[in-house]
């Protein structure tokens, strides 16, 4: 066990390493420090001259890519290109806020999603499960982005017509949170509708697994061998079926959300919740090449982690999964 | 017990309806041929009943699975009107989509000038400019679909043929990718390299998503290889091309058709997000996400300028995927089990 943890480790350590090789090369292939410099307006030659030089951006790629990896490293990312400014906090407040977001929302979704897909698999054709499919199918087609709006358009009317407000649509930080327990209700209007919006895809996915794996599990011999022996339904379902039924779903749930904190993309750009997605697409709008590779890697890295702990887990809850 | 399918199951008929989940019933068919041959004409089948059996092919039997799927029939259906309206477009729409009056700024829907979907800010017919929108999105949706298929259907091909070091370059390649979240990889692409055309878009998305196709004509094509009847082209002396394209390929044609159609639903749901947040189709070119995106800023009291664009895309994006259910019960009945 404890020699196939590490071997899987260096492993994740190589795949972060091609994968930061890749992100580097990938993004000089498209872009460059220079050229972002060049359309700036209000900018010296001088100037640039001097970006030049502090940041190595006249050598060759594989010496930048060096200094690149050392900046990461030991440097927490290093510095925008212009004014030097460091790229780690803006990052980290925004992976707080986007870990806030995420981890409600999946545990909700999964919580509600296992629950609807044991019901369906247990009563097959019923008209649990005809609604159930049907409206995970419609969940699946909703753009997320769209859904999003819908919601706020919802809202804001409802505030503007009976002036109530049930949740903020907008800006997760605009009015001061206040303390205790004012600040566990601001952070429940702000991040209400977030929330909905990635259970609502979170959901679709996961009932429709759940529900085909438990189906699967409860037409097993076993199952059968189990009833068979006179155990009671409910001892049938739980122990033996439902406990199984649940280890594929694991994966699934571990790589969405390795993915997940990588950034709501969509979900936190309408909301304009300052989370890693927002993050990302506004240094994308700016044009500045390293602020996107730091998130970049610190998603690479989140996917990494995410994908181990999956396939450690597999083998920790199916015995039949060897490792070594 | 749940049967895997093994190769040649995946083109034959189940006798067994396993998961109609929708409504969807398999019919009771013999299983005929495993390659979808159809029978042969000297061959008489009916001795046994006496009455006469017709022989039909493997594509006869897909198509009658197909039809009795009621959902995936109406959503056919509603694709195919959603598809001649998009192509005649400019006879369809009463308006042009840059076309602008200034006496009718951001009217709700109304029957007065026939403006069904309401106007925009600048006066311009929104049900016309959903119509273009819908233009532009089926179309980065099938040329998406389109190349994907084709570049994932030969690296697929090619990878699970001959395995070894190719395969695993190109499966070392997909693992890489995944290691960056699809959209994200997506969205610095098209930030970088293309913004604007339809055709760039499609392209980029193509890139992208020809990977799902390839792991997929992988998996049958590794299978199929053992097959008796890729050993007797062999020994035939058929060559490896004649091989892969005229005896492998018409037997993984269902898993191909299947994850093809739900390329295109992915394809418009992403292209949309796309254009939504700025990296995709750009104006003046109207396109879904794109309209939703602009309707956004007076969306909260025009409702209908985020409303309509958005119902559109679902219930295309829905279709799609029910046309995808159908097709897949009707080519592939032993997946169901799984989906």
């Amino acid at each position: 066990m404890l020699t196939y943890v590490i071997r899987r480790l260096l492993f994740s350590i190589v795949v972060l390493f091609a994968a930061s090789v890749l992100v580097f090369w990938g993004m000089s292939l498209v872009t460059s420090p220079i050229g972002f410099l060049r359309m700036q307006p209000n900018i010296s030659e001088q100037t640039i001259h001097n970006i030049e030089k502090r940041k190595h951006l006249d050598r060759p790629i594989y010496v930048r890519y060096g200094y690149w990896m050392k900046d990461v490293v030991t440097n927490k990312f290093g510095t925008e290109t212009i004014n030097d400014t460091p790229i780690f906090p803006d990052l980290k407040r925004a992976m707080g806020h986007t870990l806030q977001l995420v981890v409600v929302a999946e545990l909700l979704a999964i919580l509600l999603a296992v629950g609807i897909g044991v019901y369906s698999a247990l009563r097959q054709y019923s008209v649990f499960d005809y609604t159930a499919t049907t409206a995970s199918f419609v969940g699946l087609a909703i753009p997320v982005f769209w859904l999003a709006l819908m919601l706020q358009v919802l809202f804001v009317n409802i505030y503007l017509w009976f002036h109530v407000r049930i949740f903020y649509v907008a800006n997760l930080s605009a009015v001061d949170p206040g303390t205790g327990l004012h600040f566990a209700l601001d952070r429940a209007q702000h991040l209400g509708l977030p929330i909905l919006v990635l259970m609502v895809a979170s959901i679709a996915q996961y009932s429709r697994f759940m529900r085909a794996s438990m189906l699967e599990v409860v037409n097993a011999d076993y199952v059968r061998t189990a009833r068979a022996k006179g155990l009671d339904e409910r001892r049938v379902t739980m122990k033996h079926a439902f406990r199984n039924a649940l280890i594929p779903l694991v994966t699934l749930v571990a790589l969405n959300f390795g993915a997940l904190l990588g950034g709501a993309v969509v979900t936190e750009t309408v909301f304009a919740l300052d989370g890693m997605g927002l993050y990302f697409i506004t240094k994308l709008n700016a044009g500045d090449p390293y602020p996107v590779m730091a998130f970049l890697m610190v998603t690479a890295v989140f996917v990494i982690i995410f994908n181990l702990l999956a396939d450690l887990a597999y083998g920790f809850l199916d015995p039949r999964v060897r490792l070594d | 017990m749940i049967e895997r399918p093994s190769p040649d199951d995946l083109m034959r008929s189940t006798t067994q309806d396993r998961g109609g989940a929708l409504g969807a019933t398999a019919p009771l068919v013999p299983a005929v041929g495993a390659t979808g041959a159809t029978v042969a004409p000297d061959l008489d089948l009916s001795y046994q009943s006496g009455v006469e059996v017709k022989a039909r092919s493997q594509w006869a039997y897909a198509r009658m699975r197909f039809f009795r799927h009621r959902l995936a029939v109406a959503s056919l259906i509603i694709l195919i009107v959603a598809g001649l309206v998009a192509i005649f477009a400019n006879t369809v729409a009463r308006y042009g989509y840059d076309e602008q009056d200034y006496t009718v700024i951001l009217q709700g829907p109304t029957l007065s000038g026939w403006h069904l979907f309401g106007t925009d800010e600048l006066g311009r017919d929104y049900l016309s400019r959903v119509i273009f929108g819908l233009r532009t999105s089926l179309w980065v949706a099938f040329f998406v679909a389109g190349v994907a298929t084709v570049l994932g259907t030969i690296v697929g091909a090619i990878s699970g043929y001959y395995g070894g070091k190719i395969d695993n370059l190109l499966m070392r390649f997909v693992d890489l990718l995944l290691v960056v979240p699809f959209l994200v990889i997506l969205l610095v692409l098209s930030a970088y390299l293309g913004q604007g055309k339809p055709f760039r878009v499609g392209l980029i998305l193509a890139f992208l998503l020809w990977v799902n196709l390839a792991r997929v004509v992988r998996g049958t094509f590794l299978s199929l290889r053992e097959k008796e009847f890729v050993e007797a082209a062999k020994a035939a002396g058929a060559g490896d091309l004649r091989i892969m394209f005229r005896h492998m390929l018409p037997s993984s044609m269902g898993p191909i058709v299947v994850t093809m159609t739900l390329l295109i639903a992915a394809a418009i749901l992403i292209e949309a997000a796309l254009s939504f947040l700025g990296f995709g189709v750009q104006p003046p070119t109207p396109a879904l996400g794109k309209l939703i995106a602009d309707g956004q800023v007076s969306g909260f009291s025009a409702w209908w300028l985020v409303t309509f664009p958005g119902v559109v895309i679902v219930v295309i994006a829905l279709a799609v995927n029910f046309v995808g259910d159908g097709l897949r019960d009707a080519l592939d009945p032993q997946q169901r089990v799984r989906a």
